[in-house]
């Protein structure tokens, strides 16, 4: 592991950190990565990944349109509105 | 374009489905709403909501897969790719990586006469994003579109120049339409194709790297846009430089491509098996009920059409590259029998029509019975060619019954040769000048004296006799 | 006896007689939460909500349309359950002024039964803790000791159960959320099957462990509220298996013949000497009532916390992205957009938030994913393969809830291994998708309630309910003495 990992993860996750808290951080991220570190030693080439705990199958929607909720409703918990849209400051960077 | 470079290129195509309501809530997908009226808090991602799988876009994807060969997926999970934007609202698209409904599929593309089968990689289902309008400091958000189902269909790196590109999309695009799963218009974006670009000296095995180009808003453009791209990467080549892995999109206005953002570092999305959905088995049965909804495709109309009814390539390739057309054609000829006389109305009249007006084949106004019994006039020689072109006009544009048309404004060919010689004796005296050409060898004179008569007779006579009453005139003048 | 410290069951008999009003006994309770502030059990009071709904449940009782067994009773709800219009902030500043327009399905549930919210609870942070230490709102305190824990994440709804400031409770469970603390302070937590409670409205920590709970002073209430709750739900595609039950009707069943299974590594020397001994006598009472007693060695104890830590963070690292600052919630405003993400992000969450979202992140990013996170769903399976032999055996499993009693404000709070190891007990129930309750069974010499868990195969939560009440016979019930 190295010294950057709790910069590169605050990158991914759009969370700063201090150095004090990215020092401490760091640390016990490392602890808590060797205690998971544990679960190689188990053999578990022949099974399938289990991604959810119930297994079976399950309805799905019929396609049928309901009304939608009003735009104020929708938009009362927004800070920042402008003309029925919510806003925020210019993005530049596509995706 | 230099060619010791050849260009290799996949495809992606984002197709929205024409279902009703969204993927994962009941939202409906109307286009053109006012902002944030088609909204609620699944696709919004508020805290709490979960999506709810909209059983309609398994079955369009399953459509869509039988339709371009490929083969099902049995069991179908759903993903989620994680990254910030505004216009994701969870930011993460729930999509399908590990295990996409679609695979292994071909589509034969007709390019320039030359036959190509191009591989479909894969096919999955997600969801669409919201719509970002940017304006001078500020970007305003409308979440309408976000969760607007979608198929991603990705092609193998099978294309080598622009026009089996568009060969490709125009094919695709009937497909999709034909089967009723997307509208696939480019303009309001439920078509969009990115192009994954790179090129290598010929010869080479390796693949470069590669540029992806968005943003194009229709085959001309993805055609230009092609173009100029493997141009620039031919010349970064020559100059003996790097092609960067860049997100291109295009400039229609300039254009010009414009690097989005550099990808060096390759994106971590961190899929992973969404858990709010669960997997969604697809059983034979129901593989054998969707593949019997499928309609008759472009390609095996195209064949029926020439085999059957006789059309010829061109021809065929035209009226079912159009569903309208199609059922035109195929109503029509089958109140008429008539199959190439209904072609060439088709082809002639309908498509010049259209053409003028600068417009598609979408909702056609004209009725196959209007058609068919014009069709029937002019092949029982009871009008002229030429009369039946303007009667074809008056059925697009006043919806009139060509019977009646006829009847009323007296367009019944006309069988008095008495008058008819009447009038090639006036037309033969009033143009002395264009006589004496015809004598003096000029064979052009004679067809415009024919062209006096007929029009002097408002087209309705039957040309055949006045160019033998015009041919015997001329004869008896001869020195 | 003060009127607040009856069962729910006894109160709604109380309603239903009209021994006395719906509002008369919310006043009651009301004044119970002005006068235990200082537990800081509630984030939210919802008192001229509740005294408006407490005059419209008495109308219908009195004109005999809602005859419930629940109907005019007070409850509270987690702050992670979203309420229609009423503040849900999941005890982090990131909400701490959201309301959503609408409301969870076991609270619509509920309301239909004739429910009425008297509150909000306090909770650890997106329900990320096991000691609600980590709330925004602060620290909740034990009602049995103040200067302990109440356990957590739904540290409120158990502090507010046991002191009698609600009359049940609805808690969340993702790794022991509602057994844990019920175990500190003495009340019943019940953890349903995955999928058998809806969890539309529960705001996400972790989608595919996540479940509502329900809290109350004994089993047979518990089993009353789950049976208003229980069953399928077309706004939750994962909750579709299970049936509408009614779960009293299993109360007085009786245990007789009952195989329970006793896994020994639960009793291993992490788990404090008395809270095992208090435990395994409870086990003996049981026996005493007809109910058979194996021990058993149940396997991969070790891998029980690597695998739900893995599960759970890298579920919340998505779960929790939405939070930007746009929709709702808090947004701290910058010049760009990335400003606005990290700003927005770093003072909204926590300190414990930001550990759990950054972990998650590692163990699904490029690189990671396979030795973490695939790894651990795969032993995930291994895990669930194992309970299910057991239960091949045995009807019912039965462990300490947690290794040990309350312990006290901060002291674990520097150490989040440590603090996570705490959920030892509970978090295999809570990867294998079972059902899992947590009955009080006796004090340590403190006098700090010990929990005793008791785990079933998925969908048979009437064993749970029968041994529990069964337990409570013969112990004389567990309403607080
Ligand atoms: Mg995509
Ligand atoms: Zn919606």
């Amino acid at each position: 592991m190295n010294d950057n990992l709790t910069q590169g993860l605050s990158k991914l996750c759009n969370i700063a950190l201090t150095d004090e808290e990215a020092e401490k951080m760091q640390i016990e991220l490392e602890k808590i990565i060797n205690f998971m570190k544990k679960l190689a030693e188990l053999d578990t080439d022949d099974l399938n990944e289990m991604s959810h705990p119930f297994e079976g199958v399950f309805p799905l929607r019929e396609d049928k349109t309901e009304p939608s909720y009003s735009r104020e409703e929708m938009l009362k918990n927004a800070k920042n509105t402008e003309n029925g849209c919510y806003r925020v400051p210019k993005a530049i960077k596509e995706k | 374009m230099s060619d010791s470079y050849e260009i290799v290129m996949g495809i992606e195509v984002h197709a929205e489905l024409s279902t009703e309501s969204k993927i994962f809530c009941s939202c409906a997908t109307k286009f053109g709403k006012e902002p944030n009226t088609q909204i609620c808090p699944i696709c919004t991602g508020m805290p709490g909501t979960l999506p709810l799988l909209n059983k309609k876009v398994v079955e369009f994807a399953v459509k869509t897969g039988l339709a371009l060969n490929c083969s099902i997926t049995k069991e179908n999970k759903f993903d989620r790719k994680n990254y910030f934007y505004p216009d994701l609202p969870k930011a993460y698209q729930i999509s399908q990586l590990y295990l996409p409904i679609c695979r292994n599929g071909y589509i034969e593309i007709n390019s320039k006469g030359k036959k190509k089968k191009i591989g479909i990689h894969e096919i999955h289902m997600e969801e669409d994003a919201g719509k970002l309008i940017h304006d001078e400091n500020a970007t305003l958000i409308d979440y309408n579109r976000c969760g607007v189902p979608l198929l991603e269909i990705v092609s193998e790196p099978h294309f080598s120049n622009g026009d089996e590109v568009v060969a490709y999309l125009t094919a695709l695009r009937e497909i999709l339409i034909y089967t009723g799963v997307s509208d696939c218009k480019m303009q309001e974006g439920s078509m969009r194709a990115d192009i994954n670009l790179s090129v290598r000296k010929r010869g080479e095995k390796e693949l470069s790297t590669r540029t992806e180009m968005k943003n194009m808003s229709s085959f001309k453009e993805i055609k230009r846009a092609v173009e100029y791209e493997a141009e620039r990467q031919i010349s970064i080549k020559q100059r003996g430089e790097r092609v960067l892995q860049q997100t291109i999109r295009w400039d229609e206005e300039k254009g010009i491509g414009i690097v989005m953002r550099s990808k060096e570092n390759a994106d971590d999305y961190r899929y992973f098996p969404e858990p709010d959905i669960m997997p969604v088995v697809i059983s034979d049965g129901e593989i054998k009920r969707i593949k019997n909804l499928l309609p008759e495709l472009p390609q095996q109309k195209r064949q029926r059409y020439i085999s059957e009814f006789g059309l010829n390539d061109y021809d065929a390739s035209i009226i079912t590259s159009e569903k309208e057309l199609c059922d035109l054609f195929e109503r029509t000829t089958a109140l008429c029998d008539r199959p190439k006389e209904v072609c060439n109305m088709i082809m002639g009249e309908l498509m010049r029509i259209l053409s003028s007006l600068g417009k598609t084949a979408e909702n056609l106004n004209v009725a196959p019975e209007k058609l068919a019994s014009l069709i029937n006039i002019i092949s029982e020689g009871k009008i002229n060619r030429n009369i039946g072109k303007d009667v074809f006009e008056q059925i697009y544009f006043y919806n009139v019954d060509p019977w009646e048309y006829v009847k009323e404004n007296n367009l019944l060919i006309l069988d008095d040769p008495e008058l008819t010689e009447k009038t090639v004796n006036e037309i033969i005296s009033e143009n002395q000048k264009s006589v004496s050409d015809y004598l003096s060898g000029k064979q052009k004179a004679k067809g415009y004296l024919i062209g006096l008569v007929m029009k002097r007779l408002k087209g309705r006579a039957d040309p055949k006799s006045v160019n033998e009453a015009v041919d015997k005139k001329l004869k008896q003048l001869q020195p | 006896m003060k009127i607040t410290e009856n069962s729910a069951l006894s109160l709604g008999k109380m309603l239903q007689s009209r021994e006395i009003s719906v509002i008369e006994l919310l006043t009651e309770y009301l004044k119970e939460t002005e006068a235990k502030k200082d537990l800081n059990a509630f984030i939210t009071i919802c008192r001229d909500e509740s005294l408006k709904r407490a005059n419209i449940i008495q109308k219908n009782i009195d004109d005999k349309v809602l005859s419930s067994p629940l109907a005019g009773v007070p409850m509270a709800v987690k702050d992670n359950i979203c309420t229609k219009n009423i503040l849900t902030s999941c005890a982090s500043k990131m909400l701490s002024d959201f309301k959503p327009p609408y409301s969870a399905t076991a609270v619509e549930r509920l309301e239909k039964a004739g429910a009425v919210l008297i509150g909000k609870t306090n909770m650890d942070e997106f329900a990320m803790g096991g000691s609600t230490e980590s709330s925004y709102y602060g620290s909740v305190k034990n009602p049995k000791d103040t200067k302990k824990v109440s356990g957590g994440s739904s540290g409120g709804t158990a502090a507010a159960v046991a002191s009698n400031q609600c009359a049940y409770g609805l808690g969340s469970d993702t790794g022991g959320s509602v057994r844990q603390p019920a175990s500190f302070c003495g009340i019943t937590g019940l953890m349903p099957t995955y999928g058998s409670v809806s969890r539309y409205g529960l705001i996400a920590y972790a989608s595919s462990l996540d479940r509502i709970g329900v809290m109350g002073k004994n089993m047979s209430d518990c089993a009353a509220v789950l049976s208003e709750i229980y069953g399928s739900d077309k706004k939750d595609m994962t909750c579709s298996v299970a049936k509408k039950t009614d779960f009293t009707s299993f109360c007085d069943l009786g245990i007789r013949g009952m195989k329970i299974g006793i896994p020994r590594n639960f009793f291993s020397e992490q788990t404090d000497a008395f809270v095992g001994k208090s435990v395994l006598q409870g086990a003996r009472e049981l026996e005493k009532s007809g109910a058979e007693l194996y021990e058993f060695e149940l396997p991969l104890t070790d891998y029980y916390l690597p695998t739900y830590y893995i599960t759970a963070c890298a579920e919340a690292s998505s779960n929790l992205s939405r939070y930007d600052g746009i929709k709702y919630g808090f947004c701290q405003s910058g010049d760009e957009l990335e400003q606005m993400y990290v700003k927005t992000r770093t003072e909204g969450f926590g300190l414990e938030v930001k550990r759990r979202i950054m972990l998650g992140t590692y163990v699904l990013s490029s690189g990671y994913y396979e030795d973490y996170y695939k790894k651990a769903l795969k032993v995930r399976r291994l895990i669930k393969d194992s309970f299910d032999d057991a239960f091949k055996k045995y009807d019912l499993l039965l462990t300490p809830t947690a290794p040990t009693t309350a312990y006290n404000i901060g002291e674990n709070r520097n150490d989040p291994l440590k603090m996570y190891q705490g959920d030892i007990y509970t978090v295999a129930a809570s990867l294998s998708g079972i059902p899992a309750a947590s009955i009080p069974c006796g004090k340590n010499q403190e006098g700090m309630p010990i929990g005793m868990q008791l785990m079933a195969p998925q969908l048979r939560e009437d064993v749970i309910v029968r041994v529990g009440c069964a337990y409570e016979k013969i112990t004389g019930g567990s309403v607080d003495e």
